[in-house]
C-alpha cells in the first residue's frame, strides 16, 4: 500500500465513562470505535457511512487527532502521526482539514466571513494582510461564493451558503486530505446535491483525497470511489462502491442497501428489516457484534469474532459467512 | 448572532433598560464636568454658613462645616465611581483568566480554583471587605483591593460557566483543526463568545461596587474626612438628621439613583441576552 495517504491501523477510541463523589472512579468505557483499520489512497474518495452513533465521526476526528486514540496507529504520508509532538502535528494540520456536519455551529459568530477564512492563513504564516484578503477572495470565489462577501458576518448566510465558507476555510491551506463529516446532511436536497458537486470539482482541481462520511447511502454512492460500512465501532465492510452496491456481502451491508429509496414507484424490492435497536456501544455483543440482529446467525457468531479480511480483489467483510474457503451465502 | 446595531434597537425597545443607561450616562457626565456645574471647591469651609438649607446659592444646603452639598455630591460620583470601576475592572480581568483557564483547561487546577472560589462567596461580601481592609489599613486603595477581590470569584464563576458551553462548540475544533494553539482558541474563540455576559455581569458588579464602596466608608473604613465621598458624608451628617435632613437626604439619593441605573441597565441587558425570553 505504497500509493496510500493515510493509513489508519486498529483504532481504538474509549470514552471513559466516570463516576465522582470525591474521587472520579472509572466505572465503563464507551466503545464508540473499537478496532478500525482501513487506507485511503492519494486522490480518492473513502465514504464511511452507518448509522447514528456507530463511531464514524469519531473515526473522522481520531485520523485528524482531533480526538487522542485510546490505542492504534494513523500514518500520513508514512508517517505515524501519533508520535507526533503538538508542534509537529500543528504544522501537520495545513495537510489535513475537516468540513463539519453543522454549517451553524462551525462558524463562530464574532468573526467576519473573511476573518474566518483567514484564520488557517495567519495561523500558519502563509500569507498576511494584503496577501492574505487577495487569497481569501480567491478562495469565496473558488467555492462559489463572492468577495465582498469577507465584510459579513456568518449570520447572515443560509446554510449552503455557510458550508461553502466552511469548505473555503478547509482550503486555505491547500491541504491534501479533507475529512467531510456528513457535510451535506443539514442541507435542503437540493443544496446538497450544489455542495457535493462543488466536492467533486475542488477535487478534480487541487487534486483532493476525501475522506467522506455520512449516512446517505446514496450520497455517498455518488461521490465515492470505494465505500466502508461501519457498525457499532467497526467496519463490517470496505470495497470498491459499485462492488459494494451490487454484491454486498455482510448481512448488515445488505439490510443497510434494502433501505434505499428506489426512485421508481413501478420497481419494488424486498425489504431487509433489521430487529430490534442497535446493542449499546458500552456494552457490546461477544462474538460478532451483529449477531443479535443478523438473520444468517449461526452459533460461532455469538462467540468468535470474525476477522475482517480481504475476499478477493480488496473486498473486506468481517463475516462468518465468508470464510477463506467455506463461502456459503 | 445578531448585529451590534440590531442589538442596540433591541435595546431601545426594553424601556427599563433605556432608563437604566441614562440615568448612568448622567450620574457619568455630571461627574466629569462638576467643577463647571458648581462654583464652589468641595473641600472648602465656610463656618458661617453652617447647616444652611437648600437656597438659592446653595442648592442642596451646606453641611456641618458649611460645605456646599452639591458640590460634595457631584465630586463624590467621582471618587465612588473610580472606586468601583477600578476595584472591578481588576477583580473583574483577574476573575475573568481564572475562569478562561479553569473552564477551558479543566482538571486539577480547575477543582482547586473552584473550591477556593466557593469557600470566598460563601463570606458575605461586606465581611469580606472588612477582613481585607483590616489588614490593608483604612482608605481608598483598600477599598479597591476589597472590590476587586470580591469581584474575582463571582466572575471566574460565572465566565468558567459560560466557557464550559462555549468550548464544545464545533467552531472551537475547527480552529483546532486548522492549528491554532489552546491559548489562541481560548482569546480568539471562546472568549470574544462569553462578552456578552461580561458586560451584563460588569454593569451588575459595578452597582454592588458602589454600594460596597459607599457602605465602607460609612463605618469609616473607606474614604476618610474631608474627602467627599457618598458614604462618608451620610456618616458625618447622620447626627443631623433631625435638624438638617438635606445633608444626609442628598448622598443617599446620588447612592441609590446611581445603584438604581446600573441596576436597571443590566437587568434589561441580561433580559435581551437570554434566548429564552426573546420573543
Amino acid at each position: 500500500m505504497t500509493d496510500a495517504l493515510l493509513e489508519a491501523n486498529n483504532l481504538v477510541k474509549h470514552f471513559p465513562i466516570t463516576e465522582s463523589l470525591l474521587f472520579s472512579k472509572q466505572v465503563g468505557a464507551v466503545k464508540a470505535v473499537d478496532g478500525v483499520s482501513f487506507h485511503i489512497k492519494k486522490g480518492e474518495t473513502l465514504g464511511l457511512v452507518g448509522e447514528s452513533g456507530c463511531g464514524k465521526s469519531t473515526t473522522g476526528r481520531l485520523i485528524l487527532r482531533l480526538i487522542q486514540p485510546t490505542s492504534g496507529e494513523v500514518f500520513f504520508e508514512g508517517r505515524n502521526i501519533l508520535e507526533l509532538n503538538h508542534e509537529e502535528m500543528r504544522e501537520l494540520r495545513s495537510d489535513m482539514q475537516i468540513i463539519f456536519q453543522d454549517p451553524y455551529a462551525s462558524l463562530n459568530p464574532r468573526m467576519t466571513v473573511g476573518s474566518i477564512v483567514g484564520e488557517p492563513m495567519e495561523v500558519h504564516k502563509i500569507a498576511t494582510g494584503k496577501a492574505k484578503e487577495a487569497k481569501v477572495r480567491e478562495l469565496l470565489e473558488v467555492v462559489g461564493l463572492s468577495a465582498y462577501h469577507a465584510k459579513r458576518y456568518p449570520h447572515e448566510f443560509s446554510g449552503g451558503q455557510r458550508q461553502r465558507i466552511g469548505i473555503a476555510r478547509a482550503l486555505a491551506l491547500d491541504p491534501k486530505l479533507i475529512v467531510c463529516d456528513e457535510p451535506v446532511s443539514a442541507l435542503d436536497v437540493s443544496i446538497q446535491a450544489q455542495i457535493i458537486n462543488l466536492f467533486q470539482e475542488l477535487q478534480e482541481e487541487f487534486g483532493l483525497t476525501y475522506l467522506f462520511i455520512a449516512h446517505d447511502l446514496s450520497v455517498v454512492k455518488h461521490v465515492s470511489d470505494r465505500v466502508a460500512v461501519m457498525y457499532l465501532g467497526k467496519i463490517v465492510e470496505l470495497a470498491k462502491k459499485y462492488e459494494l452496491y451490487d454484491n454486498p456481502k455482510h448481512p448488515y451491508t445488505e439490510a443497510l442497501l434494502s433501505a434505499v429509496p428506489i426512485p421508481d414507484p413501478a420497481k419494488r424490492r424486498q425489504r431487509i428489516i433489521l430487529e430490534g435497536d442497535v446493542p449499546s456501544p458500552i456494552n457490546p455483543p461477544n462474538g460478532c457484534r451483529f449477531h443479535t440482529r443478523c438473520r444468517y446467525v449461526q452459533e460461532i457468531c455469538e462467540h468468535e469474532e470474525p476477522k475482517f479480511r480481504d475476499i478477493g480483489g480488496g473486498h473486506f467483510v468481517a463475516c462468518h459467512l465468508h470464510g477463506v474457503s467455506n463461502d456459503k451465502h | 448572532m445578531e448585529s451590534f446595531r440590531g442589538f442596540c434597537k433591541r435595546l431601545s425597545r426594553n424601556r427599563l433598560a433605556v432608563a437604566g443607561a441614562l440615568i448612568f450616562a448622567s450620574v457619568l457626565a455630571l461627574a466629569a464636568i462638576a467643577p463647571w456645574i458648581s462654583r464652589y471647591q468641595p473641600e472648602a469651609m465656610s463656618l458661617a454658613s453652617r447647616l444652611k438649607p437648600p437656597s438659592k446659592d446653595h442648592l442642596f444646603g451646606t453641611d456641618e462645616m458649611g460645605r456646599d452639598v452639591l458640590t460634595r455630591v457631584l465630586y463624590g460620583a467621582r471618587i465612588s465611581l473610580s472606586m468601583a470601576f477600578s476595584g472591578v475592572l481588576i477583580g473583574g480581568t483577574i476573575g475573568t483568566i481564572v475562569g478562561l483557564v479553569a473552564g477551558y483547561g479543566g482538571g486539577r487546577f480547575d477543582s482547586i480554583a473552584m473550591r477556593v472560589m466557593d469557600v470566598t462567596l460563601a463570606f458575605p461580601s461586606i465581611l469580606q471587605a472588612i477582613l481585607i481592609i483590616t489588614v490593608l489599613g483604612p482608605g481608598l486603595q483598600s477599598v479597591v483591593v476589597a472590590i476587586a477581590i470580591f469581584c474575582i470569584p463571582v466572575y471566574s464563576r460565572t465566565v468558567r460557566g459560560a466557557v464550559l458551553s462555549l468550548k464544545e462548540m464545533e467552531y472551537v475544533e475547527a480552529a483546532r483543526a486548522i492549528g491554532r494553539t489552546e491559548t489562541g482558541i481560548m482569546f480568539r474563540h471562546v472568549l470574544p463568545n462569553a462578552l456578552p455576559l461580561l458586560i451584563v455581569q460588569t454593569s451588575l458588579m459595578l452597582a454592588n461596587a458602589m454600594l460596597v464602596a459607599s457602605s465602607l466608608s460609612f463605618i469609616g473604613l473607606g474614604a476618610q474626612p474631608p474627602t467627599p465621598e457618598w458614604g462618608a458624608m451620610l456618616a458625618s451628617s447622620r447626627a443631623y438628621l433631625r435638624t438638617a435632613p438635606w445633608v444626609s437626604i442628598f448622598p443617599g439619593l446620588a447612592i441609590t439613583i446611581s445603584v438604581l441605573g446600573l441596576n436597571l441597565l443590566g437587568d434589561g441587558l441580561r433580559d435581551l441576552l437570554d434566548p429564552r425570553l426573546r420573543q
